[in-house]
């Protein structure tokens, strides 16, 4: 189950769960590593593109999840929903750090890009598919590629997307369908060079 | 349904399903580090505890100590009955044979203060002032030590039966041990009686 729909129901128990952690009680602390820590990882590692970031990420995440567990608000939101603006925010420091966001222009032909798409990815197999889509995700600006990510991978909806991005649920729409758009072009791009 | 949208969806959901995990390591760190910080947290408590709890055992035991103090002084010192003796000035006479070895205190100008309510205060119909008694000289007990200094030491005038006069070390006979005897006692500093001043006998009825 992905987190989108994980954090639906698990709202109710996240705040025992919580209750728990704090207690230090270690059963509730697997839990919620167990419950979470695909979804973070899977977040950074999509945003950096790179494994061993992505655990120092989910690192962090957890541990200020282990030092701080009162800062959880139910009243503001879902606990992964919290967590991933963690991330979020762990990541965003990573990569002014690092310098590893290289966007790509933003100049991109929508049409032309829907027709392209399916076929290059029918023409690859899975694997290389796979890299391919990789890729392509790490290549779109980090505004772009978090919506993208949140919404497409993690399947979360607007609003739970919106609380984690820190803006308007409208605004996360907008962002997700500009990040459709240029994956799909770089998608065709790729397709013309091959 | 936009086909082309759907198969964007599908591929990127692929992806979320294939992508890599953290290592086991991250758990088992992430566990370790759970524990620690847990460990920490409850000495840091157990600390306060016992911080807090040695404070109050402190606090309590200044304050009983303070109370103590306070009661044994209102004790030894009722206002209307004690003075504070100017020791100084106080002469113990030699002790002697026929007296069982009992040392006598020359009278001195360590007088108890009396209220002039007590004073003019009637007496109890049980008592009656009796003539067989005439105020004297103090007498010192067995418990006086010369050497000792005697600091700050305290006349009470209390209202006591012979037999306990007796008690305390001082020679009572005959018909005064059924009798109650209001007695001069200096105490010293220690609570202990050093010397015996008879006032007044009065039978009890």
């Amino acid at each position: 189950m992905r987190a989108g729909r994980r954090m639906a129901h698990a709202a109710s128990e996240d705040q025992e769960l919580l209750r728990q952690l704090a207690k230090g009680n270690p059963a509730a602390f697997h839990t919620c590593y167990e419950r979470y820590q695909r979804p973070i990882f899977r977040f950074a590692w999509h945003m950096s593109g790179n494994q061993s970031t992505a655990e120092e990420v989910t690192q962090e995440v957890f541990l200020r999840l282990i030092r701080k567990p009162k800062k959880f608000d139910a009243a503001k939101g879902a606990l992964a929903g919290y967590l991933f603006g963690i991330a979020r925010n762990v990541m965003h420091r990573q990569m002014a750090a690092s310098a590893l966001d290289v966007p790509l222009a933003d100049e991109f032909n929508d049409d032309a890009a829907f027709a392209a798409e399916t076929d290059l990815l029918a023409e690859l197999d899975r694997q290389e598919r796979l890299d391919v889509l990789h890729k392509s995700v790490l290549a779109l600006p980090a505004t772009y590629r978090e919506a993208l990510i949140l919404c497409d991978l993690e399947e979360m909806s607007y609003p739970e997307a919106a609380t984690v991005l820190d803006c308007p649920p409208g605004t996360v729409a907008s962002r997700l369908h500009r990040a459709r758009a240029m994956l799909k072009s770089k998608l065709q791009s790729m397709r013309c060079v091959r | 349904m936009n086909p082309e949208k759907d198969t964007l969806s599908e591929a990127l959901r692929e992806l979320a399903a294939n992508s890599p995990q953290a290592s086991q390591n991250l758990g088992a760190n992430l566990q370790q580090a759970f524990a620690r910080h847990h460990a920490r947290r409850r000495l840091r408590q157990r600390t306060i505890v016992a911080v807090g709890l040695a404070a109050c055992v402190a606090i309590s035991v200044g304050l009983l100590r303070t109370g103590r103090q306070t009661r044994t002084a209102q004790t030894v010192t009722p206002s209307s009955q004690v003075a504070k003796a100017p020791l100084p000035e106080q002469k113990v006479a030699p002790p002697e044979g026929s007296k069982r070895g009992v040392q006598t205190i020359a009278k001195s100008a360590a007088r108890p203060r009396i209220h002039k309510k007590e004073m003019n205060k009637p007496q109890s119909s049980r008592i009656e002032p009796s003539t067989t008694v005439e105020p004297g000289d103090f007498v010192a007990l067995s418990t006086f030590d010369p050497a000792v200094p005697l600091g700050e030491s305290r006349i009470v005038r209390m209202d006591l039966p012979g037999s306990a006069l007796q008690l305390i070390g001082y020679p009572v006979e005959g018909q005064l041990l059924d009798r109650r005897i209001v007695t001069d006692i200096l105490v010293g500093q220690d609570g202990m009686p050093y010397a015996v001043r008879l006032i007044q006998a009065r039978n009890v009825h």
